[in-house]
């Protein structure tokens, strides 16, 4: 049973958690906590690289903390590597007799591994890493084990919010790159039809200014254009999208304008509507 | 009973599904202090307090009447207001309660704790647990609950991003979607990220190609792979060109523009190549 000071431990970490943003920093904060509170010498985390197979370190603590960076972990290999294949924690007690042990860490590092505890870090059912420490005068207990376990899941989903946030980030980017870069126009609105997005050809066959459409309500933002502020408005009405059709517009200059657009209905995960948006392209020389 | 916090923060780590992880959180913490009923109540985006989940005898009641409560409403709306924790061992006597969710569910509350959901320095709800069974709440359950707590609230934060990200690609597909030209894409390593279905159809190839290197997959056409090739490398996009291609067994005319797509620090992330069929239209002249 966890006694009631090293609950409160737990409690502190995850307090700690909201505070750091840095995902690296906060590892390594977490490690030497856990290491004071269970009281051994040494202790590593590791996080799993799916691409190569392969466990990167990303926090280490003890006496061979600069010299272990350099040495590849494999997954499957080693007491750690096998605990991340198999997703089960262990405690070793001597590890010089355990066939899993792989001495060439201490010989290249100078360190004495006496005893191990090592704990999988999963998150939504796939194993991410792994928490080993090493070293505890005495023997590590399965308290130990249990704290070690309860705060891995704790790390888990910080580490998971990290990779979402940068996700996030990277989908943001393509969404952005591609709509900049597209030839064709593009524009988006929310539920109450405020421009949300606006492609520079979409402004240039338009002939608006991206800065001063984007957060207007669509008919401020395209008076000599109220059609298309009315085939968005539609959509958004009547929920409903329309794909490769034709409109004939007139430009400033009175120049007859054929565009071709296809609508889309932006929606949520749970299928609630956000707004929608149109594509189109020039088709006047074509036409 | 260490055990269980241990269940708890194993379960709230396996699912990236909002209401999932919210009802596993509610569901145990329930069952380790004990007690008649409990809700979830997160902030939403009109600034009302939601019951996103309810336990207890009168929950589909509850559920059914949709009650949106005022931030700073009764004794959730203090402990969401303050971000602090409120136990009220005697509500009937309390001033802070609110009697008109039991009138309206015919419940009959005594005790209640409220403990907020806290993300760096954001408060995007709490947990309300009421009627303990064997007594009052302790301080010790204060401490148990703020520790789920602390944990859900980074559990909840990812599924929102999760759902985000969804809405994201989502988004993405339904722009590539209603393109009304074709758009292929492919990764800085080469790799194949998007056909359209326009593309698809244009090129007479299926969507399937996603996920393949450019080289076997355009196999067919050594045109595109050739401009991907010249694109990558060189990092010049190219505007309204033309290309024969040889598509099933008739001669096509493609249309094409080519975008370099970079990340916001400006770097490569790959290539796309945007194109149309203009056979009938170059025919026509």
């Amino acid at each position: 049973m966890l006694q009631s000071e090293q609950l409160k431990i737990i409690y502190e970490i995850v307090n700690d958690i909201r505070f750091i943003y840095d995902i690296n920093r906060l590892l390594n904060v977490y490690l030497e906590k856990i290491c004071q509170t269970v009281k051994c010498e040494a202790g590593s985390i590791f996080l799993v690289d799916f691409q190569r197979d392969e466990l990167k370190l990303v926090a280490a603590k003890g006496s061979a903390d600069t010299a272990i960076h350099s040495i590849p972990f494999k997954v499957g290999i080693g007491i750690c590597g096998r605990v991340v294949q198999t997703q089960e924690s262990k405690i070793v007690h001597n590890p010089q007799d355990d066939e899993l042990f792989n001495p060439t860490v201490d010989t290249l590092t100078g360190f004495k591994t006496t005893n191990i505890l090592c704990v999988p870090m999963i998150s939504t059912g796939k194993v991410i890493g792994a928490i080993e420490l090493l070293n505890k005068k005495g023997k590590f207990t399965e308290d130990d084990l249990e704290l070690v376990m309860l705060t891995a899941s704790q790390i888990s989903i910080v580490v998971e919010t990290s990779r979402l946030y940068t996700e996030i980030l990277k989908l943001k980017n393509f969404t952005d790159s591609i709509l900049e870069n597209m030839p064709g126009g593009f524009i988006a609105i929310d539920s109450f039809g405020t421009i949300t997005t606006i492609n520079p050809n979409a402004a240039r066959i338009l002939e608006v200014e991206r800065i001063a459409v984007t957060g207007k309500f669509l008919y401020e933002a395209f008076p000599h254009h109220k059609d298309i502020a009315d085939i968005l408005w539609d959509t958004n009405q009547k929920k409903k999208t329309v794909t490769r059709q034709d409109i004939k517009l007139l430009n400033r200059a009175g120049d007859p304008l054929v565009l071709g657009y296809s609508t889309i209905i932006i929606k949520d995960r749970e299928g609630n509507i956000l707004g929608s948006g149109i594509t189109f392209q020039d088709l006047t020389k074509i036409k | 009973m260490e055990k269980n916090l241990l269940e708890i923060a194993q379960s709230i780590s396996s699912t990236l599904h909002l209401d999932k992880v919210l009802e596993r959180i509610l569901d145990e913490s329930i069952k380790l202090i004990g007690c008649e009923a409990g809700s979830i109540i997160l902030t939403n985006s009109e600034n009302f307090l939601d019951f996103r989940v309810v336990k207890g005898e009168k929950s589909a009641i509850l559920k059914d009447l949709n009650v949106k409560i005022k931030m700073n409403d009764g004794i959730v709306g203090v402990a969401v207001q303050t971000g602090r924790v409120v136990v009220a061992n005697n509500v009937q006597d309390d001033q802070r309660f609110k009697k008109d969710i039991d009138w309206l569910t015919g419940f009959t509350t005594k005790s209640v704790i409220a403990v907020p959901v806290i993300v760096k320095d954001r408060v995007l709800g709490a947990i309300e647990l009421i009627n303990k069974k064997s007594g009052a709440f302790t301080d010790k359950d204060t401490e148990i609950i703020s520790s789920i707590a602390s944990q859900s609230a980074v559990a909840i934060e990812n599924a929102r991003l999760y759902e985000e990200i969804y809405t994201l690609k989502e988004y993405m597909n339904d722009i590539l979607e209603s393109m009304p030209g074709g758009f292929i894409a492919v990764d800085s390593r080469g790799k194949i990220t998007t056909v359209n279905p326009r593309a698809a159809e244009i090129l007479n190839i299926p969507k399937e190609l996603v996920g393949e290197n450019y080289s076997t997959g355009f196999i067919r056409f050594s045109e595109i792979v050739e401009l991907f090739q010249l694109v990558l490398t060189k990092a010049e996009p190219h505007t309204r060109r033309e290309m024969h291609l040889t598509i099933g067994n008739k001669h096509k005319i493609i249309g094409y523009s080519t975008q370099i797509i970079k990340n916001t620090s400006g770097k490569t992330k790959g290539v796309g190549m945007i194109f149309q069929d203009i056979t009938d239209i170059k025919n026509r002249y």
